[in-house]
């Protein structure tokens, strides 16, 4: 601008060299004037151009420290989110599309039992349990897909082998092209809850086999009743029958009718013995026997029982003592107490030859417990079959015994009788000597287990 | 009834669906002595009882139409059960029935299968006009063999 003000003052002065050179001065005074006006403009203009400058300076370097301040911030929240990463109660991992574990979190770390080190060298596909690697497999097309996953239940191995249950979500993470790079994946563990399902569901499952245990017991327990009953209902006049015959009501027999009769009794009275001790076990196992237990005189409860089986060992020309204190007491049941006494002399009578004594007695033992004992001097028990006296349905093999077959019941229900009364019984045996059987009741009633 | 047997004149009614049942009873007690009426359930039982006198019943309890029980009730209601005793006779040897069947006004209570013996015994304990001493005897046999 201003050159072209020199330009056109040159040019308007070509005529009179003086006037020429008057104006000339003249011009260039005023050019000065204009110049000097000029130049403190300008300096005007640079000064306020400079009190920008160093404005702008000023806000840059302001910008600069807000801008340091923010990297700061940001450094900062970058290794706090990074310790966020690592230290959050949920595992994450990144995998990318050919599915290589490229980040795992301390989390996933501590729940699959791997170190990063490890899972570097592995795909996703390695986590999974055999039943979810199917699924491991769809899901992840869906992510190459670019989809997201919500909470999918999930099964993985643990490095130990134990499985891991959890639920996997995935961010497909894209680049500008919306092309998938990696995934952000999490998974929470629910392990813990999966397994107190399956408790859950096995309590349940257990209830149901409890109750439907209860319901067979219950079931058979009336099958048997009902069976006995009608065992029971026809024995009636069967048994009345022959006892007519033996008695000669219904005419004289001769003796081999009379020989023959009385075996019919026999096993008549066998299917009698059985089919009570059947029921009486079975009302025992189901707990629908139910005991009247009492404080009683053992002597005064047995009396009546040994007085009848005195009368049965005579037929074999047996003998039954009976030596009970009148003061030895016990809180038992007479009912049962009768069963097991009357089986286990009737055992010894039938079990063992001609002319065996019997002997039934009872003393005090410490805590608070009286024992009775049956003792016979018989051919004795084999060891190996004393074990198994007690089970239901067992007969001790003998060689040389009389013929008498039992029921192998009645000693089980001897068992299970002493045991409801809170007894033991036992047996000891020597081959030629003879057998003892024991048991124990309490001798009164224990606190706190009334009936 | 056959020639030789002594009549002692007092009658029983025999109550009980099993025919076989009846058939011994009747047998055995025909054989002591004594009239015998039978009766194959509780209702032809109260139809009888209604007409004729008994001087004792032996009532099975499990019955088809009416139970055992159920012509106690109906004897218990008529006032009729402190005129006759009542035998019962069943196959359910547990305590709560027997108790039921006392309760229920039975005078004694005999379990199936039973020895001809018991009812013999029972006939004479309620019919032949014993002494005390007799009867606690005839009780006290009883009582030892049905354990």
């Amino acid at each position: 601008m201003r050159r072209l003000l020199w330009g056109n003052n040159l040019a308007r002065s070509s005529n009179n060299p003086l006037v020429e050179a008057q104006l000339q001065l003249k011009l260039l005074q005023e050019e000065l004037a204009l110049s000097s006006r000029g130049m403190a403009a300008l300096a005007l203009e640079l000064e306020n151009k400079a009190v920008a400058l160093d404005e702008t300076n000023k806000q840059l370097q302001q910008e600069i420290a807000e801008h340091r301040q923010a990297v700061e911030a940001l450094k900062k929240s970058e290794a706090k989110y990074e310790s966020l990463y690592n230290s959050a109660p949920v595992a994450y991992f990144s995998v990318d599309t050919n599915a290589l574990i490229r980040r795992a979190n301390k989390a996933a770390e501590a729940l699959l039992g791997y170190t990063f080190e490890e899972f570097r060298k592995m795909t996703v596909f390695d986590l999974y349990a055999e039943e979810s690697k199917t699924k491991a497999r769809e899901l992840f097309g869906e992510f190459k897909r670019g989809n997201s996953l919500e909470n999918e239940e999930m099964v993985y191995n643990r490095k130990d082998g134990q499985e891991v249950h959890g639920l996997l979500s995935v961010n497909p993470i894209k680049d500008e092209e919306g092309q998938v790079l990696k995934s952000r994946s999490v998974v929470v563990d629910i392990t813990g809850h999966k397994k107190a399902q399956k408790a859950q569901r096995e309590l349940e499952a257990q209830k149901l086999v409890v109750d439907k245990l209860k319901e067979l017991e219950s079931a058979k327990d009336e099958f048997i009743s009902t069976v006995t009953h009608e065992l029971r209902t026809p024995m009636t006049p069967l048994r009345s029958t022959i006892e007519m015959l033996l008695d000669g009501s219904l005419g004289e027999l001769t003796d081999r009718q009379e020989k023959f009769i009385r075996m019919m009794g026999r096993n008549v009275e066998r299917l009698a013995q059985f089919t009570t001790e059947v029921l009486t076990l079975s009302r025992l196992e189901s707990g629908r026997f139910k005991l009247d237990m009492k404080r009683l005189s053992l002597h005064e409860a047995l009396a009546s029982v040994l007085e009848l089986m005195k009368q049965k060992a005579q037929s074999k020309k047996s003998t039954v003592s009976f030596n009970i204190d009148a003061e030895i007491t016990a809180y038992a049941d007479v009912n049962s107490l009768g069963i097991i006494v009357t089986n286990l002399v009737n055992n010894a009578i039938v079990h063992n030859s001609e002319g065996t004594a019997v002997s039934v007695s009872a003393h005090k033992l410490d805590a608070g417990l009286v024992e009775v004992s049956i003792a016979d001097d018989g051919q004795g028990i084999p060891e190996e079959s004393l074990e198994n006296l007690f089970d239901r349905f067992y007969q001790a093999k003998r060689e040389d015994g009389p013929g008498y077959q039992g029921t192998g019941v009645g000693l089980a229900v001897c068992k299970a009788l002493v045991e409801a009364m809170d007894g033991k019984i036992s047996g000891e045996s020597h081959i030629g000597e003879g057998t003892v059987f024991r048991f124990t009741l309490p001798a009164q009633e224990k606190k706190g287990t009334e009936e | 009834m056959s020639a030789d047997t002594e009549q002692t004149g007092k009658s029983i009614l025999i109550v009980d669906d099993e025919p076989d049942v009846r058939l011994i009873l009747n047998a055995i007690l025909t054989c002591a002595g004594y009239y015998v009426t039978e009766a194959s359930d509780g209702q032809e039982a109260l139809e009888i009882l209604a007409n004729r006198k008994f001087d004792l019943v032996l009532l099975d309890l499990m019955m088809p139409h009416l139970t055992g029980e159920e012509v106690m009730e109906h004897l218990h209601r008529e006032g009729r059960l402190s005129d006759i005793p009542v035998i019962m006779l069943t196959a359910k040897a547990e305590r709560k029935d027997i108790e039921k069947g006392y309760e229920g006004g039975a005078s004694f209570y005999v379990v199936k299968p039973f020895a001809n013996n018991t009812i013999k015994e029972l006939a004479r304990y309620f019919l032949d006009g014993l002494t005390e001493s007799e009867k606690e005897n005839i009780l006290f046999n009883l009582m030892g063999t049905s354990g």
